[in-house]
């Protein structure tokens, strides 16, 4: 019974909350431990995918969201409207880069796509998916990375599920084991190293 | 079909990088098992079809061009020393890391596009909080304690100040505020005015922009109102 009225609390939180919400910080609300959230979430995220239901829960950038299910799009399009963002395919490379090996500077970028690449990072910051600071590297040049909006866009939860199996940076291709291979972090660490690929390479 | 398409005219590239992976594609193996010399050739070749179709041939085009060229006169050569076949191998391996790299970027930008479309399926669904955050029932007396404050501030002040006589109409007041201020902190930007006679007529301004649904209020403690977006 108690159970239940938890879910409930865990449902209207997910739904209230202006852009998603942690599960640590749906623990520290309900008053329950990380671990109990989780198992919660596990059987709330199973309810949800009954037939009955016309939404899912969702993990984009670390924060719990609802969506509406795929199926019934054709429904949902009828009451909303999205602007389609259009992002060329030029674009769409310079915002890959910066999204993997981001932080970077445009040199960075403009070395790995082999031409300028100032056009796309301007149009990549105006709509607003890529942020810029100055760095502490000599001349002062921007470091890009992506914006919060990117992960709203494309809905991403962690870069880990795109870049799956591809490593940037290194001309090594390497086969995923499975699909939950590693964490933000480990990824990044394994695309700064270096270039010691090749001697890998089958 | 992309074949036939390829012997009337020229695919564009995105850049030199675009095309030796084109070139290296079509030999249907990796980049590393086609000699250098080859791949120079036929980039070369390709460049200059390309201008002889008067096509845009850029300066990042003739850059890898003449890296090529120079990289395969290097393999032609008998090789001097082992510093410099050290040098030719590094300058070799690293073109043809640029190359994959390319490669995997391509294939991800592939991914990140997929997964757009994949975001373009779903709408996120939110539901609003129902009680707790209505607090504009408290607006006026807000407001009036704010003017009051201020009202206060200004009887002191105008024991100090001689106030020269300045008309200040509402309405001008309003549009100077629509078009200077995105968000006001209420307190401070009355604070910061002269006289009696411009603090009420800037806040019967404020008033008025409230009451037309221009401005909204954002918060209350502090009392900051905020242009609505239009």
């Amino acid at each position: 019974m108690s159970e239940l009225s938890k879910k409930a609390i865990i449902e209207a939180l997910i739904f209230s909350a202006r852009s998603g919400i942690e599960p640590k910080k749906i623990a520290s609300i309900v008053g329950l431990k990380y671990n109990q959230v989780m198992v919660l979430l596990d059987e709330m995220e199973r309810e949800y995918e009954s037939l009955d239901r016309g939404v899912f829960i969702k993990s984009v950038n670390g924060k719990l969201r609802f969506y509406t299910k795929a199926e019934i799009q054709s429904y949902v399009n009828q009451i909303t409207t999205r602007p389609i963002v259009s992002i060329t395919d030029t674009q769409m490379e310079t915002l890959a880069i910066v999204a993997i090996k981001g932080p970077l500077t445009k040199n960075d970028v403009e070395l790995i796509r082999g031409r300028s690449s100032q056009n796309q990072l301007l149009e990549l910051s105006r709509m607003g998916l890529i942020g810029k600071r100055k760095s502490k590297l000599p001349g002062r040049p921007y470091l890009y990375r992506v914006s919060r909006k990117f992960y709203d866009l494309f809905q991403l939860d962690d870069l880990a599920e795109v870049v799956q199996g591809l490593f940037l940076g290194e001309g090594e291709k390497v086969e995923a084991s499975g699909d939950s291979i590693t964490v933000d972090g480990t990824v990044q660490e394994e695309v700064d190293t270096g270039d010691t690929g090749r001697q890998n390479q089958d | 079909m992309e074949q036939m398409k390829f012997v009337f005219n020229l695919p564009e590239f995105e850049g030199p990088l675009d095309l030796l992976l084109f070139l290296v594609r079509k030999h249907r193996v990796d980049i590393r098992s086609i000699p250098i010399t080859v791949i120079a050739d036929e980039f070369m070749n390709h460049i200059s079809k390309m201008k002889s179709l008067d096509m845009d041939v850029t300066s990042d085009f003739l850059v890898m061009a003449s890296t090529l060229m120079e990289m395969k006169s290097r393999a032609l050569l008998p090789r001097l020393s082992d510093k410099e076949a050290e040098v030719f191998d590094k300058q070799q391996r690293e073109l043809f890391n640029r190359v994959e790299e390319y490669q995997t970027l391509k294939e991800l930008s592939k991914r990140f596009r997929n997964k757009l479309y994949e975001a373009y399926s779903h709408e996120r669904a939110t539901a609003r909080a129902t009680a707790g955050t209505d607090d504009s029932a408290d607006l006026p007396d807000k407001l009036m304690v704010a003017f009051k404050s201020i009202l206060k501030e200004a009887a002191l002040r105008d024991k100090v100040y001689t106030i020269v006589a300045e008309s200040i109409n509402v309405e001008d007041r309003m549009l100077q505020i629509e078009d200077l201020y995105e968000t006001i902190e209420l307190y401070e930007f009355l604070m910061g005015l002269e006289s009696r006679t411009e603090i009420i007529a800037t806040f019967l301004a404020v008033l008025e922009l409230l009451k037309l649904n221009r401005y909204i209020l954002e918060s209350m403690e502090p009392l900051v109102i905020r242009r609505r977006a239009s």
